[in-house]
């Protein structure tokens, strides 16, 4: 490995993990998710030229690969899939937040990206913004909408039972 | 500001994106209005328990992850060694004098003599099956292996990505002998012209025509052209798994 594939391995293939699991909520199928990581890298790669060092490498890696994500559904390689046919195919057989991984299965595909952006990956809503080609205003008032969602899918009533309350009853039953 | 306009600036309170004076604004508020403050509070951990849930997940995925790097560090590696794959003969003519075969150890001039000679030979022997003398038998191999100086573990190490030897022979491309090696996988043939590196330049020579598929590479102490009638995704991957096994 030379020195510039050092560089380009400790700047962007340490973030394959947050990449793929990211991936796997966009796409709901964990091979095509791990095809679109890949494919994200490698592009990555071949633009590594234009990466300035300093600058969010997250924030450029996940422009990647929604770029190519949306790039492939134009393209037909890859189809959104339409809400209320979604599985669990893509959680992993996660079974310790069941609640929490059904409800951000059944979210909507723009609301869903935006709570995984925001709250999971941290990005500000300036670099979703950035990100997602749309206005900041959108991403908060889609951060709200999948906020007010997560919490019907829940069965929270905003501030008489929280999130973290219902979870441990959850865990106690 | 009221508690409405409150809430939409939490996205950005919580990310630190709000200006001083409207952060101050919020803060002020939120010190004095516990419903807001709940608010923030209930956001927060829901927020912190949405994150716990996809950690676990993570964990889970972090092999599939490490599996991945290896993956793109492979395909990085062989985009480093892989000189030039040309989509047919035709195309390769008006290009061959440009190209150069690039190695990292063993720099060698391209010549575009070999790559019209090799396409000519498969398309005689390999596409049009014209008799030849082929060697099959294991000695026979090994003794045309030591007549050129290439091991038969480089032969040997083509065939253990998946691909059967079939045959070889010697034949010369631009005038230099080459081990002309057949493998074959799924119905498809790959002819693999090795010449052990190091040898002196090749001579020019006039170029081919015909739908064929080149590719070439050197790697370690041999350097190979690869001719097929196959489709171009096959020769991609079998000079990929070529590559990656010598």
């Amino acid at each position: 490995m030379n020195s510039r594939e050092q560089e380009f391995a400790e700047v962007a293939l340490s973030q394959a993990g947050s990449l793929l699991r990211f991936a796997r909520r966009l796409t709901f199928d964990p091979p095509a998710a791990e095809d679109l990581v890949q494919e994200t890298l490698l592009r990555a790669w071949r633009s590594f030229d234009q990466f300035r060092g300093g600058s969010n490498a997250r924030a450029w890696l996940f422009r990647i690969l929604l770029n190519e994500f949306y790039g492939q559904g134009r393209k037909g390689r890859l189809t959104l899939v339409p809400l209320g046919e979604m599985d669990r195919a893509g959680s992993s057989g996660n079974d310790q937040k069941p609640e929490i991984a059904e409800a951000l299965t059944k979210l909507p595909h723009d609301q869903r990206t935006v709570l995984m952006l925001g709250v999971v990956e941290g990005f500000t809503c300036r670099e979703m913004s950035d990100m997602l080609g749309i206005p900041m205003g959108t991403v908060m008032s889609r951060m709200s909408r999948a906020r007010q969602a997560m919490r019907t899918q829940l069965g929270i009533v905003p501030r008489a039972t929280t999130l973290g309350q219902k979870v441990l009853s959850h865990r106690e039953n | 500001m009221n508690c409405g306009e409150i809430h939409e600036l939490l996205p950005l309170w919580t990310t630190g994106e709000l200006e001083a004076s409207r952060r101050l604004a919020v803060g002020a508020h939120l010190h004095d209005c516990p419903d807001c403050a709940a608010e923030l509070r209930q956001r927060e951990a829901e927020d912190a328990l949405l994150r716990e849930a996809m950690a676990v997940e993570s964990a889970r995925d972090l092999m599939t992850a490490r599996d991945l790097e290896r993956r793109v560090m492979r395909r990085i590696a062989d985009e480093r060694s892989r000189r030039w794959l040309w989509p047919s003969v035709a195309a390769a003519a008006a290009t061959l004098a440009a190209v150069l075969l690039l190695t990292q150890h063993h720099p060698v001039q391209a010549n575009p003599a070999v790559f019209s000679d090799a396409a000519r030979d498969h398309t005689v022997e390999i596409v049009q099956k014209a008799a030849r003398h082929w060697r099959t038998a294991p000695a026979e191999l090994a003794a045309l292996e030591d007549s050129q100086g290439i091991s038969d573990a480089d032969v040997k190490a083509v065939e253990a990505t998946g691909y059967r030897l079939e045959r070889a022979k010697i034949c010369r491309l631009a005038g230099l002998p080459y081990m002309h090696l057949v493998y074959a996988k799924d119905g498809r043939e790959f002819s693999v012209y090795m010449r052990a590196t190091g040898g002196k330049p090749v001579p020019e020579a006039d170029s081919t025509s015909g739908n064929l598929q080149l590719a070439s590479f050197a790697r370690g102490r041999v350097q190979a052209v690869i001719v097929t009638d196959a489709p171009r995704g096959d020769c991609l991957q079998f000079t990929r798994d070529a590559e990656a096994a010598l």
